[in-house]
């Protein structure tokens, strides 16, 4: 690839983003409001501009796919279509596939386009209903090719528990029912656990089913047939090699987000997320407490070819998100103010030298105020408004509190404070944490608040303004607050407390930073997932900061973060690196 | 040698009354032949009865003969792949 190539390249990347941004803000706009017909202008124009660049570009896929998208923006601005909750979570899903297929393009072609086609095809399949006229466009793809051999097929071993006759749970019902799915190429009842005739119960189980399935429906569709009887059974479900091909592959292309061993695995498919919950309580379990990757290979839930790629891949990311990081991400309204100064300067300078005389002592303190205010454009191109992070914040909230079941409402000030990006990007992650705690954990379900004679949507809040030579920052949510109690409970059953040592209410918040601390009795998406408030303190003290947490039981939590303005020196690469 | 018609219901909720007898006379070492041709239901408990009966008459060295499945045992048989693995011991006579 030539530099001019290279060069339009990142012209392209670097505004497509922006309008990605644009697009993603205005739908979440579009949301609150859906007869807001600026937002509708404008996320047509974005979609619109996204495809233009692309054809010129040549980057056919995003072309075609923000056309697509494009067409469906046509429809509600027509009226055709109206804007609801599920539509408006679509085009973000589209938003998000465009923004990964652009920031791919950046990175040239190294990635294999696995993942993007299974996405891509599914978002073309939840589109359909929504493209009228424009359905011949879109080809839908099958891909419900007959599998034949023995190692074309799944292979499933269901051990049902010793009570699960007794429970009414006749693994025949079960295996019938498996066949809706597909072809059993071969099953075989395995009877070597029935005792000697003196210890036979014959209403228990001892049988074990060791079955052959042909067929295309995934892990989580095969998982779901034994739904009823997860709990009473052990059930490993390994896939045919063709299968585990796909797998590697699609986690070679997982977009470069950073996500934990087990939620690549759930994400492109090889791990249910009941398998992954288990996995994670064996490891609270503490037999062993390896890592995660190892317990799920060893409970069969995954073959380890499989968690060694969702490493490598692991890596892979990492290493990118750390070079991304090196670069930095300039205004471009702050470049040009700094290279005027500097062709000022020039100006200056030529007029001197074409007068020939001697400069004089005014003229220099000119040249040296000039230069002066020009350093100052240059450190400034390291700063960033923390506005910019806003935009994650929005979409976090409504995406999780959508899942959870929950509403709520952000509201957020200080945007125009400035500080240091790698700070802003630190910070934002951190309040992406405490916001997603606040939702899952925080704000109660819309018929609890409101038994409870509070507002159905719960309100969350940041805020940040500069003091001298700090940023303050606030995070509240007015939701149920911390529960002491279970906050006690769970840190007596970790041996941080003693059954009959005193603690206060100071004490035991404190116990939320310990490490790995966890009171979440279930798991989901959005936490619980063994990282906890021991991260987000660690990311504040790395920053030089301090966070502190006061909670009122029945009206909410709040944090309060402060962080010097300018980190120490010797935090930033630290601060890349973990980004 | 004994013979035993099994009950219409061979499901979870009758095995525990025959399988003290059944086990009796499979361990005895005395041929024995099971008639399921009166089965009309039957569940995985009921199979797993006639597996636990194979392997003590297997034990025991005693000769077993599942005779005249009835359609509801043949259909059960041949859901589980059990028909071939059985094969040896059914006995179906000409209708």
């Amino acid at each position: 690839m030539d530099g001019s190539i290279d060069e339009t390249l990142a012209l392209f990347v670097a505004d497509s983003t922006q309008q990605l941004d644009v697009l993603e803000g205005q739908l979440l706009a579009l949301e609150r409001d859906p007869a807001d017909h600026a937002a509708l202008d404008a996320l047509f124009r974005a979609a619109h501009t996204i495809k233009g660049n692309a054809a010129v570009v040549q980057l056919g896929e995003v072309e075609w796919f923000a056309h697509v998208t494009e067409s469906v923006l046509e429809r509600l601005r027509s009226g055709e279509l109206l804007a609801g909750c599920e539509l408006i979570t679509l085009l973000l899903a589209c938003s998000d596939h465009l923004r990964y297929l652009v920031t791919n393009a950046s990175f040239g072609a190294d990635a294999s386009p696995a993942f993007a086609e299974e996405d891509r095809a599914r978002l073309i399949g939840l589109l359909v209903p929504w493209l009228g006229d424009e359905l011949e466009e879109v080809a839908p793809h099958s891909d419900a090719t007959p599998r034949r051999s023995e190692e074309d097929c799944w292979h499933i071993s269901l051990q049902p528990g010793f009570e699960a006759l007794r429970q009414g749970l006749d693994p025949l019902n079960f295996l019938r029912h498996l066949e809706t799915l597909g072809r059993l190429h071969s099953l075989r009842v395995v009877d070597d656990e029935i005792p000697p005739s003196e210890g036979f119960d014959p209403e228990a189980c001892y049988l074990r089913f060791e079955v052959l399935l042909d067929t295309g429906a995934d892990k989580q569709a095969i998982e779901d047939v034994f739904s009823f009887m997860r709990d009473a059974c052990t059930l490993q479900i390994e896939p045919p090699a063709s299968q585990l091909d796909d797998w590697v592959d699609r986690l070679d292309s997982l977009p470069e987000d950073e996500l934990q061993t087990g939620e690549m695995l759930v994400r492109v498919g090889a791990l249910t997320p009941d398998e992954l919950a288990s996995g994670l309580r064996a490891q609270r379990g503490g037999e062993g407490s390896g890592p995660i990757g190892r317990i799920l290979v060893d409970e069969g839930f995954v073959p380890p070819q499989v968690v060694d790629a969702a490493l490598r891949r692991q890596d892979e990311i990492k290493t990118a998100l750390q070079r991304e990081a090196a670069q930095l991400r300039v205004s471009a309204e702050r470049l040009d103010q700094l290279v005027n100064s500097l062709a000022g300067m020039q100006g200056s300078l030529a007029q001197l030298a074409q007068r020939g005389t001697r400069v004089s002592a005014v003229e220099m303190v000119a040249l040296q105020h000039a230069l002066e205010k020009a350093r100052r454009l240059a450190e400034g191109l390291r700063m960033a408004r923390f506005g910019e992070q806003f935009r994650r914040f929005h979409r976090l909230v409504r995406d999780a509190s959508l899942e959870l079941g929950k509403r709520a409402d952000l509201l957020v000030s200080g945007g125009e404070v400035e500080m240091d990006r790698a700070v802003a990007d630190a910070l934002g992650d951190v309040l992406m944490h405490l916001l997603r705690n606040a939702i899952d954990h925080g704000i109660e379900a819309p018929d609890v608040r409101q038994a409870a004679g509070k507002p159905a949507h719960g309100s969350l809040s940041v805020s940040i303004k500069s003091q001298a030579d700090w940023v303050l920052l606030r995070v509240s949510d007015d939701g149920a607050g911390v529960d002491l109690a279970r906050v006690r409970a769970a840190a007596e059953a970790r041996g941080l407390l003693a059954a009959d040592q005193l603690a206060d209410e100071v004490s035991l918040l404190a116990q939320l930073f310990a490490p790995g601390f966890s009171t979440a009795e279930r798991l989901s998406h959005y936490s619980g997932r063994g990282v906890g408030l021991d991260a987000v303190r660690a990311a504040i003290h790395a920053l030089g900061g301090e966070i502190k947490l006061q909670s009122r039981s029945g009206q909410g939590c709040c944090f309060e973060i402060r962080v010097p303005a300018a980190p120490p020196q010797s935090a930033l690469p630290a601060l890349h690196a973990a980004a | 040698m004994s013979s035993v018609a099994v009950p219409e219901e061979l499901t979870l909720h009758q095995v525990r009354a025959i399988t003290p007898h059944l086990i009796d006379l499979a361990r005895s070492g005395d041929a024995l032949a099971l008639d399921l041709s009166g089965v009309c239901h039957i569940d995985t408990a009921g199979m797993q009865l006639l597996l636990a009966i194979r392997r003590e008459a297997a034990r025991a060295c005693t000769p077993l003969a599942l005779e005249n499945p009835s359609p509801a045992v043949s259909e059960l048989l041949s859901f589980y792949r059990l028909d071939r693995v059985l094969a040896s011991y059914i006995v179906s006579e000409p209708a």
